[in-house]
């Protein structure tokens, strides 16, 4: 019922406002909700599992150097401190200012209840928050369902986390081809004029395409920095999008993992970089949230590389952070320069094998909302059931 | 003015007219164009662009046994090799695309556009996702093997035939699912090769999504009751000599009677009838007849199907035990297919197969397959076993209709060429393929364009051709 309720909405402001831009229009069709202009929260995931041994290096932990040998030694070495216990990697630079800046923060040891080892069935669970997945609702669609504000979702198909809500998010991805002429979209305008539903969704496409920086045929193949730079822009510009998802690969590494993770570290930091230098004055108002489906073993395997673990860890940036008085003791409001969970220890492994966790991931998530969003005890039930506050 | 029955059988049920169908649809009466539909429901035939026989389940469980010893080998002597896993795991996964396009090309070629789009629903309505190698190299063989055989008979057979294919039973676990008081469960075996249970995953999928539908009535014990009635259900190892197809595992099978839905299921020794038997009833049971018609009324067409439709196609399912060509019939004679207004909005999948229909052209670059997945409808690739949404609001964002405008920028570049093989003007192609009586307005626009390749490109994005 309020879905036709809005499409209808949207019918007769267009009769309206014809020349209005789109985000105007969404601003209309919404005029009853709460506005939500402030504050964002960007979910990054990382799928493929990052090993957090080598992201959050345990510096005095001994037994990371009888587990990894060498490797391990040099982890140690080259970690830039942030803590007298913890460095974060070489690549992770960037993250390193934030946290020297009392912007970001840590969690250590953290999974969720899926113990399995399957990256798809993992990542589905991580998206949907459940403990037992539902593939057709997701924990940021819900929560932001909660925060009446609209979504966004830089893929070009809706992802779990984002269903769930009953405003439907919006996706971007740039376009493949190359993008057609400005003279084509002026002809479809009119060929549009007596539809209204297509006529108001190529207003809100020529709006996004007309935005300087976000001309799709600027770059051909679209990287990680590329993306989080567009999906910052795009939250500047709604007010009404107060959340956003972003996905980055590549972290499986099974394989010489020396090599790989340090390139993966680097295309981590220069994204979160250009996601701070786009995000602007918004950076204040924003929380980034990182998290990976599960962990990797704490050994290496044959191949200089890990396999499938448990535990990993997670990272919390945040303008926001440096603004609180660091005399605040509230422990239900997140703060930066922290690592937060307990440290398990790697000399007694989960099932032999890998890192304990010490913490639920939806547990950080939930304080999260709470913390960011200022979402209720009841609203963070609805949104994790499963997880104890 | 007269209801041009042909155009809206075509493009309602199909993926539009060929140009060379055109002058034939002109003609047709309400009773021709019921008759003309009701003959495409005979057995679909492929229609595939290259000779050589076609990727197999049974091609992908032996190349994937292939890999693995390749990729033990390289464990064993370190990186040195792996390339080598990763170009044989490429190729799988390439031959399953390849099958996918073969899929796709037929749709657009075939005399039987209604069964191409029956494939279509049913495929998407068991939806197998891209999820690793294996079953993205699988995940087309499942329409090709379960699916097509069963389109034209009853969907218990293709529900059975689904659920024991080496795809679905690998997407949703069950291949590994073992009764907890199976002979395998109280074995070492089990421990050894971390075989921990009951898998409930696919059972699950299997009420919520493939039959009854959610909150339905049936409850977890009914989850439990089905999982363990499939329990067992397997595919065989190529490494012990078992042959790469399903298997059912008695040693694995929870023994004993099972209660679904107030039901009692006997055992049956050595054979999978148990569950064949389960997945019998639930195919015919009055929620599956409710879930299917209005999931197939919603397919083909309205977003908002009306009650007198799907009430009509239910009794159908449950008269004739779920017979799907019958089922069809009994949508095809309802006043509600005939309407005049076009009430659904092209998915990628309709747009892309339809634009090339029309069109006759099947462009090389990009390929079928990807131009799905440009337009954001990947085959296999809906990220969820309740396959991509059916909705118009599903599809019909920013985004996404500046890929569609994008890639109907790129398809009419070969305007040329299409404008020659037909000999057709776009302005006579947009008769054949939206039907004498094109909006007036539309038709000079399209005159106006500043080139035939614009107006091409306008015509396959009007109103009238997104919408079917």
């Amino acid at each position: 019922m309020k879905r036709r309720q809005f499409i209808q909405g949207v019918g007769s402001a267009m009769l309206l406002f014809n020349s209005l831009p789109s985000h105007a229009l969404a601003k209309l069709a919404k005029a009853s909700d709460k506005p939500h202009a402030s504050k964002k929260l960007i979910w990054i995931f990382l799928r493929g599992a990052m090993d957090s041994l080598d992201a959050v290096v345990p510096l005095k932990d001994k037994a990371l150097i009888a587990l990894r040998g060498e490797y391990g030694q040099m982890a140690q070495q080259q970690a830039l401190p942030i803590a007298p216990e913890f460095g974060l990697h070489p690549g992770l630079k960037f993250v390193k200012t934030l946290y020297d800046r009392n912007e970001a923060s840590a969690v250590i040891a953290s999974a969720t209840t899926y113990r399995d080892r399957s990256h798809f069935e993992a990542q589905d669970h991580m998206e949907s928050g459940f403990d037992l997945t539902d593939h057709e609702s997701g924990w940021l669609g819900r929560a932001v369902g909660e925060y009446q504000g609209n979504s966004l979702a830089i893929s070009q198909t809706t992802p779990i986390a984002l269903k769930g809500s009953e405003q439907y998010p919006q996706t971007w991805y740039p376009s493949r081809l190359a993008a057609a002429d400005a003279d084509l979209l002026q002809r479809l305008e009119d060929i549009y004029q007596s539809d209204p539903l297509l006529s108001a969704t190529l207003a809100q496409a020529i709006s996004q395409s007309s935005q300087g920086s976000m001309a799709k045929d600027k770059k051909p193949r679209p990287d990680f920095q590329y993306l989080c730079e567009q999906c910052a822009e795009i939250l500047r510009r709604d007010s009404m999008t107060s959340c956003a998802m972003l996905e980055m690969n590549g972290w499986d590494t099974h394989v010489n993992q020396a090599y790989r993770i340090k390139r993966q570290f680097e295309r981590l930091d220069n994204g979160l970089k250009a996601l701070h230098d786009a995000l602007g004055s918004d950076w204040k108002n924003s929380l980034v949230l990182i998290s990976t489906e599960f962990g990797r073993t704490a050994k290496l395997n044959g191949t200089s590389g890990t396999d499938h673990g448990t535990a990993s860890c997670m990272f919390l940036l945040s303008g926001s952070f440096s603004t609180m008085p660091t005399s605040a003791t509230n422990s239900r409001v997140l703060q930066g320069g922290r690592i937060y969970g307990r440290w398990p220890g790697l000399a007694e492994l989960y099932e032999g094998r890998d890192l304990m966790p010490t913490s639920d991931v939806r547990g950080w998530m939930a304080k999260a909302l709470e913390s960011h969003w200022g979402l209720s005890q009841q609203q963070i039930k609805r949104v994790f059931p499963d997880v104890q506050s | 003015m007269k209801t041009a029955y042909g155009f809206i059988a075509a493009n309602r049920f199909g993926y539009g007219a060929l140009p060379s169908e055109a002058s034939k649809l002109v003609q047709m009466s309400k009773r021709e164009a019921h008759a003309y539909l009701n003959q495409q429901l005979t057995p679909y035939e492929l229609v595939t662009s290259k000779g050589e026989p076609l990727w197999r389940s049974e091609d992908a469980l032996r190349a994937s046994a292939k890999s693995q010893l390749l990729k033990k080998r390289v464990m064993q002597q370190g990186s040195a090799n792996e390339d080598e896993v990763k170009t044989a795991r490429l190729a799988m996964v390439r031959e399953a695309a390849q099958l996918a396009e073969q899929i796709a090309y037929s749709a657009i070629k075939t005399k039987q556009p209604l069964q191409a789009r029956l494939l279509d629903f049913f495929s998407n309505h068991f939806s197998v996702n891209r999820t690793n190698f294996i079953v993205s190299s699988l995940a087309p063989t499942k329409d090709i093997e379960a699916v097509l055989p069963n389109l034209n008979g009853h969907f218990a057979d293709m529900l059975i035939a689904v659920t024991q294919h080496p795809a679905m039973l690998m997407y949703l676990n069950n291949e590994r699912s073992i009764g907890p008081n199976s002979l395998l469960a109280k074995s070492k075996l089990a421990k050894r090769n971390n075989l921990t249970g009951l898998n409930e995953n696919l059972a699950r999928e299997i009420l919520e999504l493939h039959t009854m539908g959610a909150s339905s009535g049936y409850t977890q014990d009914d989850v439990v009751s089905l999982a363990k009635g499939i329990s067992g259900w397997s595919i065989g190892f190529i490494q012990r000599d078992e042959a790469p197809e399903f298997k059912y595992r008695h040693l694995a099978h929870e023994p004993g009677e099972h209660l679904l839905l107030s039901k009692h299921y006997k055992t049956s020794k050595g054979t999978a009838k148990q569950g064949e038997a389960m997945l019998s009833d639930l195919a015919i049971h009055p929620a599956t007849a409710t879930h299917l018609s209005y999931k197939l009324a919603r397919h083909f067409i309205s977003d908002e199907p009306t009650d007198a439709l799907i009430d009509d196609m239910k009794s159908s399912w449950i008269e004739t035990q779920a017979h799907i060509p019958s089922v069809m019939q009994t949508l095809i004679k309802h006043e509600d297919s005939w309407l005049p207004k076009k009430q659904k909005y092209k998915t990628p999948r309709d747009f892309v197969l339809s634009a090339c229909r029309s069109c006759a052209f099947v462009p090389k670059r990009p390929a079928l397959f990807q131009s799905m997945e440009i337009l954001g409808q990947g085959m296999y690739k809906a990220n969820s076993p309740a396959g991509y949404g059916d909705l118009a609001q599903d599809w019909l964002g920013a985004s996404a209709l500046t890929a569609r405008i994008d890639w109907a920028n790129h398809f009419s570049k070969a305007e040329k060429q299409i404008v020659a093989s037909h000999n057709m003007s776009v302005m006579s192609l947009a008769k054949a393929m939206l039907g004498p009586d094109v909006d007036k307005q539309l038709m000079m626009h399209l005159n106006r364009a500043e080139s035939a390749q614009q107006s091409l490109a306008m015509l396959l994005l009007s109103p009238d051709f997104q919408r079917r």
